[in-house]
């Protein structure tokens, strides 16, 4: 399944967004199980083909969005804001990371 | 607890830590907010402290409502008004009425089990310029969990935007009539020239509604620039800006072009830099 991965890769490159590939992007594309597709993903990132990246979700229902992205868990800090809750008077904004969904996702490294 | 000096305290916390010490000329500008509240109550009259937030009002937080106007405004048509506190006469075209509502917030004591009453002016600003009515209403968010030690919830409020815009409707000469304005032109004209791009967006379609979130800092036109050329086409909602290029006016503001409101949620960094921001988009409106 690799194999097929490493085939159809500049196929994936332009039919996705090179920066930001998730497990279901390649999912979709090779119609295999999650399983599957984070396992190539997981090659992937061991033979220096994509990066692993985290993207940090903002918790307020009718929001949702990606406030913000980093390269690994360490870096996010204790407290996040979402800026567009702000600015949309939502009660809450600002919250523990702790309770934040954290979406892992990938990115290419040689196009 | 509703004294005239608790009413003052929390009437100033309309602003930022930051202008609080600016606009009072706080000779210690270190401290904890709590304490420069106090000082600035203790040592202004009445006067000073409600004069400085009127002419401050473009450092806080606020909504305003536009409106275009048809007929001839009485003179000082808000003279009798109850809620009047200062009038400013710029222009023979050009007034501003500053109003202060009290408003009583009604909430749930838990620890002691009893509904109790806490009251805040609610600070409002109606500027009447030529045949345009604009009304800055401050966005009262005062938080009563920090003013109490007891746990409280709050429930109910008597004043709130809805019914300081139908109060002031009301006092209107019978020889004018009001609608809102619709900013749709203005607002398209700065998105075009690049002097600001949006966050988030929603408009309407022939047959839908659509929006655009945008996922971390990224902007609407900037990484759709072919779904910009769609949507410019269409009556703008409830859209989200950041501001490009005027670094003098205000980072982000919130818009619904369509109905003529805006809401800036966060602290304006400049002076006049909403009345700045409002009066270049009708500029071009």
């Amino acid at each position: 399944m690799f194999g097929k991965f490493l085939n159809k890769k500049a196929k994936i490159v332009e039919e996705t967004d090179p920066d930001k590939v998730f497990v279901e992007n390649i999912r979709r594309y090779f119609n295999i199980s999650t399983k599957e597709a984070k396992k190539i993903c997981d090659i992937a990132v061991e033979e220096g083909i994509m990066r692993r990246k985290f993207a940090v979700i903002c918790k307020n229902k009718d929001c949702e969005r990606i406030i913000d992205v980093y390269n690994s868990l360490t870096e996010i800090p204790q407290a996040t804001s979402c800026l567009h809750c702000e600015l949309n008077e939502k009660d809450k904004y600002t919250f523990d990371t702790k309770d934040l969904e954290i979406v892992e996702y990938f990115q290419y490294i040689d196009r | 607890m509703n004294s005239q000096h608790e009413l003052l305290k929390r009437l100033i916390k309309a602003f930022s830590a930051n202008a609080l010490k600016e606009v009072f000329n706080l000779v210690e500008p270190k401290g904890r907010q709590a304490d420069h509240i106090s000082q600035i109550v203790q040592s202004n009259s009445e006067k000073i402290i409600k004069d400085t937030l009127f002419a401050n009002f473009s450092l806080l937080k606020q909504h305003v409502y536009t409106y275009d106007c048809k007929g001839s405004f009485s003179t000082n048509w808000l003279l009798n008004h109850p809620s009047l506190y200062s009038i400013f006469d710029l222009s023979k075209s050009h007034k501003i009425y500053n109003l202060l509502y009290l408003t009583t917030f009604e909430f749930y004591n838990k620890t002691k089990a009893i509904t109790q009453e806490i009251q805040f002016y609610t600070p409002v600003q109606v500027v009447q310029k030529g045949t345009k009515l604009i009304v800055h209403i401050n966005i009262l968010e005062r938080d009563i969990s920090t003013i109490f030690k007891d746990k409280v919830v709050r429930t109910n409020r008597d004043v709130n935007d809805d019914i300081i815009l139908e109060n002031i409707s009301k006092s209107l000469p019978l020889t004018l009539s009001i609608a809102r304005a619709d900013l749709n032109k203005g607002i398209k004209k700065l998105w075009d020239d690049d002097e600001i791009d949006a966050l988030n967006v929603k408009y309407n379609n022939a047959r839908s509604i659509s929006s655009e979130n945008m996922n971390e800092q990224y902007l609407v036109k900037a990484e759709y620039p072919e779904k910009y050329d769609v949507l410019i086409k269409t009556p703008l909602s409830h859209t989200t800006f950041k501001v490009l290029k005027a670094k003098n006016l205000i980072n982000f503001f919130k818009v619904d072009p369509t109905r003529g409101t805006f809401s800036f949620a966060v602290f304006p960094q400049n002076q006049a830099g909403i009345t700045e921001l409002i009066d270049l988009i009708l500029k071009h409106n």
